[in-house]
């Protein structure tokens, strides 16, 4: 039997759990679980970190809706936060570089100050060729192109990525130009 | 997808993955907790709101009645205040206001005097 607060908008959702009802709440989540973990899974690229950056993410959102103002864009907020909460460790990790206590061996290659993606196996071939093909994106590129990919439109891009809409349009092409050419091999 | 477009090789990454287990718990034990904090903060504020109401008819009270009859303007209105005594809920009063049985669970709670003393109603 289908749960009728599934009918509701995202709104309505929010305005139910603010006053108390968390089957609000886990509607909500179940709403966009699935499409957040995936934007930052392929964002990241490491799902141990992934995993963090987005339970993270949930409890950064669940503070802050008090203060959410419902205009209908929702999950554009959400990636936001997301991603922002994914740039923000980067750049604490830049300032903080973890330091060997052994001066003798050198720092692992993940500890180092990096914020590229690691290369995720996905399940199947073609997968791995996508997941492997988007390492070849800036991070800018594959922000827009994962973010165009859960349907948010290039002018909330824009307004996330703190940029005009040519310039996200214009990453988004190139995107899909160095995606094709690097995806050119694969069987349709 | 972009509209007009046909389906292309890199629109197969999924926009969708499965999330672990125990971040749902996480998450969604959060969002309880959350839930119950404002629960609480919002029957402290009646009850501190609430007690502030009483106070401030209790200052009315004492003003008029301590102000000599000829220093008060002509035209006082009269001021009726605003307190009403608590009764003893009796088991078949089924009218017991919200804010009364929210006193009663935050007391119970708390381990003060029994609501149905006589003394807490004094």
């Amino acid at each position: 039997m289908e749960n009728p607060l599934e009918s509701l908008s995202d709104g309505e959702l929010i305005a139910g759990f603010l006053r108390g009802g968390e089957a609000a709440f886990e509607v909500l989540y179940k709403r966009y679980r699935g499409a957040l973990y995936a934007f930052l899974v392929h964002l990241v690229g490491d799902s141990a970190e992934a995993d963090e950056v987005f339970s993270e993410t949930w409890l950064r959102v669940i503070e802050k809706l008090p203060q959410y103002r419902d205009d209908g864009k929702f999950s554009a907020w959400l990636f936001r936060i997301g991603r922002n909460f994914y740039l923000d460790r980067c750049r604490n990790r830049q300032r903080r570089p973890s330091v060997s206590l052994d001066e003798e061996t050198p720092p692992p290659v993940a500890a180092q100050a990096s914020c590229e993606p690691h290369a995720r196996l996905e399940a199947d071939e073609t997968g791995q060729l996508i997941a492997a093909a988007l390492l070849k994106l800036s991070a800018e590129q594959r922000e827009v192109f994962l973010l165009r990919q859960q349907e948010i439109s290039f002018k909330e891009i824009a307004e996330i990525q703190h940029t005009s809409i040519n310039t996200a349009l214009s990453r988004m092409q190139y995107a899909l130009r160095i995606l094709r050419r690097e995806l050119a091999g694969i069987e349709r | 997808m972009i509209k007009g477009q046909k389906m292309k090789r890199y629109e197969k990454l999924p926009k969708s993955l499965p999330v672990p287990e125990f971040l749902d718990a996480k998450i969604l034990q959060a969002a309880a907790d959350f839930s119950a904090q404002r629960r609480a903060r919002r029957v402290r504020a009646r009850l501190v709101f609430g007690g502030a109401a009483a106070a401030a008819a209790a200052l009315v009270i004492a003003t008029v009645t301590l102000t000599p009859e000829k220093a008060r303007p002509e035209k006082v209105p009269t001021v009726t205040a605003p307190v009403t005594v608590k009764e003893k809920p009796q088991v078949e009063n089924l009218e017991w206001s919200t804010l009364d049985q929210e006193s009663f669970m935050l007391s119970a709670e708390l381990n003060l005097s029994n609501p149905m003393d006589e003394e807490f109603w004094i």
